[in-house]
Order: C-alpha cells, then sequence, then structure tokens
C-alpha cells in the first residue's frame, strides 16, 4: 500500500476511530495510543487490506480488540468492561449539573456510565450514525443484541433526562 | 415540521425502532428548531449532545499520516506472523497427547530401551542349529560347498550372458 492509498482510504477513519476509542477507554493519552497502534496494524496489512469487504467495519472491530487488550492490561478495567457501571453510581446529581449549568457534561458523564456493550452500541449508533448489521460486526455480537442495547441504552438516557428536567423546572 | 409526527418519531426511536433517515430527520429538527415544548427540551439537548460529540477529532499531534517516521519504519509485512493463540493451542495440544500417551502406555515410558542385539540374543535358542553327530556336520559342510558352487556357476553363466550381450551391441554400433 502506498502513502497516497493509506491517506485515501484509511485517514479518513481516524476521528471516528479515536471518537470510539475514546468512548472506550474513558482516557484521553490511551485512546491516542489505541488508534496509533491501529492505524499502524492497518498500514502494516498491505495489499490485503483491499481485499476486506467493509474495511470500517473491519477497523473498528479491530480498534476495539485493541481496545480490550489494553484496558485488560489496566488494573480493574477488565472487571468494567464485563459487567458495566451502574448509571445510578456513576451519574452526576441533578442539582449541582443544575448549578454548573453544564448540560452537554452531564449526558457525557451519563453516557459513559452507561454499561459498556450499551455505552458502545449508542456510540456507533446515534454518533456515528452506522447500520444494525455494521454494528453487529464490529461489536461481534447478533443484530437482536445490537438491537436490545440500543434500546436499553436509549430508555436509560431517557429517564435520566425526565428526571434531570423534572428537577431542573 | 408536524409535532404529532415528531411525537412518534420520539416514541419509536426510544423503543428502538427508527430507521437510520428517521433518526437523522429527528436530529435535525431538534438542532435546528427554537420554542419548543417545555417536554422536549432535554431531548433537544440530548441530540445535541450526540451531534456534538460527533464533532470531535483525533489530537493534531497524533502521528498517523505515512511519511511520519513510524509507519515508515514498518513497512507491510510479507511474512505471515504466527499467532500467539495459535501456538499456544499447539502446545498445549502437544502436551494433552504427550500425556494420554504416557496414561495409556506407562511401562513403555518407564523401562529403558533394551539393545535389539541382546533381545535378539536371549530370545534366539542357537543350539538347536548346532549338529549333533559327525555325519550330520559333513552333510551340513556338503550343502554349504553345493551352494557356493552352484552360486558360482550361477555368477559365471550370468557374466557370459552379458559379455555376448555386450558383444552384440558393439557389433551394432560398429
Amino acid at each position: 500500500m502506498s502513502p497516497k492509498e493509506f491517506n485515501h482510504h484509511i485517514l479518513p477513519m481516524r476521528d471516528k476511530l479515536y471518537r470510539f476509542a475514546y468512548r472506550m477507554m474513558s482516557a484521553n493519552p490511551d485512546a491516542e495510543d489505541v488508534v496509533q497502534e491501529v492505524m499502524l496494524k492497518l498500514w502494516q496489512q498491505g495489499e490485503q487490506l483491499f481485499q476486506i469487504q467493509n474495511l470500517e467495519a473491519w477497523s473498528m472491530r479491530l480498534t476495539k480488540n485493541q481496545c480490550i487488550d489494553k484496558l485488560r492490561a489496566r488494573n480493574h478495567a477488565h472487571k468494567a468492561w464485563k459487567e458495566g457501571f451502574d448509571l445510578a453510581d456513576q451519574a452526576p446529581q441533578p442539582d449541582r449539573t443544575t448549578e454548573s449549568n453544564d448540560t452537554m457534561n452531564y449526558l457525557r458523564r451519563c453516557m459513559e456510565g452507561l454499561p459498556q456493550q450499551l455505552k458502545l452500541a449508542l456510540q456507533l449508533r446515534d454518533i456515528e450514525g452506522m447500520s444494525y448489521q455494521e454494528i453487529a460486526e464490529v461489536l461481534e455480537i447478533t443484530m437482536a443484541q445490537v438491537k436490545v442495547n440500543i434500546f436499553r441504552a436509549r430508555q436509560q438516557l431517557r429517564d435520566v433526562v425526565l428526571k434531570n428536567q423534572t428537577l431542573n423546572q | 415540521m408536524d409535532n404529532q409526527y415528531i411525537k412518534s418519531l420520539l416514541d419509536r426511536y426510544f423503543e428502538g425502532e427508527t430507521s437510520l433517515d428517521e433518526e437523522k430527520m429527528l436530529s435535525t429538527f431538534f438542532q435546528n428548531s427554537k420554542d419548543l415544548p417545555a417536554e422536549w427540551q432535554g431531548f433537544q439537548h440530548l441530540f445535541q449532545f450526540f451531534a456534538e460529540e460527533k464533532q470531535q477529532t483525533a489530537p493534531s499531534n497524533l502521528v498517523l499520516q505515512p511519511s511520519g517516521s513510524q509507519l515508515l519504519d514498518q513497512s507491510p509485512k510479507s511474512a505471515t506472523i504466527i499467532s500467539l493463540r495459535w501456538a499456544r493451542s499447539v502446545a498445549a495440544a502437544i502436551a494433552i497427547l504427550a500425556i494420554a500417551l504416557w496414561i495409556l502406555h506407562p511401562y513403555e515410558f518407564a523401562k529403558p530401551a533394551e539393545p535389539i542385539a541382546e533381545v535378539q540374543k536371549s530370545k534366539i535358542d542357537w543350539s538347536k542349529y548346532e549338529p549333533k553327530t559327525t555325519e550330520e556336520a559333513i552333510q551340513i559342510t556338503r550343502k554349504a560347498f553345493h551352494r557356493v558352487g552352484y552360486e558360482l556357476n550361477r555368477g559365471t553363466r550370468i557374466a557370459t550372458s552379458n559379455v555376448e550381450k555386450m558383444g552384440q551391441m558393439g557389433k551394432l554400433f560398429n
């Protein structure tokens, strides 16, 4: 693969891969490392890369696996991956949010508090605009599981939004 | 856009039943609309949040260009890299096979191998081939000489035949 081909096919995915890694790692420096490593692996694939049917989904999956490796290497991270977080514990108190008047930050933290599988499914659907089929490929789960995860994630966010709205009124 | 339609779309959105196009429509509506009903303002923030998150980009200091030293140092690989996981599986399979063989045939593993010559020596009873009388010894010796004589004559016949054939071939070439 030539640098020109790399710039044309791979580089446009950079931001998307970074956002995904950022969401998964919950830490900026680690996400950068992951994207760097993924880019390197993509480059090393050479011409074989063009034989892949859905390069974007494949790259996202590579990013996810790279993140899992990184998370496993970190203390307590694997537990978080498997079990997720309790949204009620992680979400900031609504009154404090009202005080800071930072709704975006509040929603960000709420999303961060979702269990990992729900968070990633929501990220890929509502932020990246991917189809259920593509999400299933990236997360290596069935379409039915994708739908359930998105449904649950949206329900949890809706509850948080409505609760926050009620308290602010 | 009709509020009733938006409400039905919102309901379907939270049930996970909307298509990508419908979700895009909802997002556009909530981002561009002002003076929304109070009960929808939270959802407006939610869709604004999604749109804002999509704007996030990778840090500019991230070296990703192929011209960057790190990528150039790593040229595309040509050799196949053996997966460590695969190698571990093979090693485990070999170990299990070895243990299984050891359990099934413990004696073969425990006993040191005997030299072949010693095994043969211990099993062949040479005494039965020994001649018992002088007559028998003469008979055996005679048979041996006959055998040697026969083989010698046979060798001579084969040699003579081959010499004749060579002579005929020589004539053909001349």
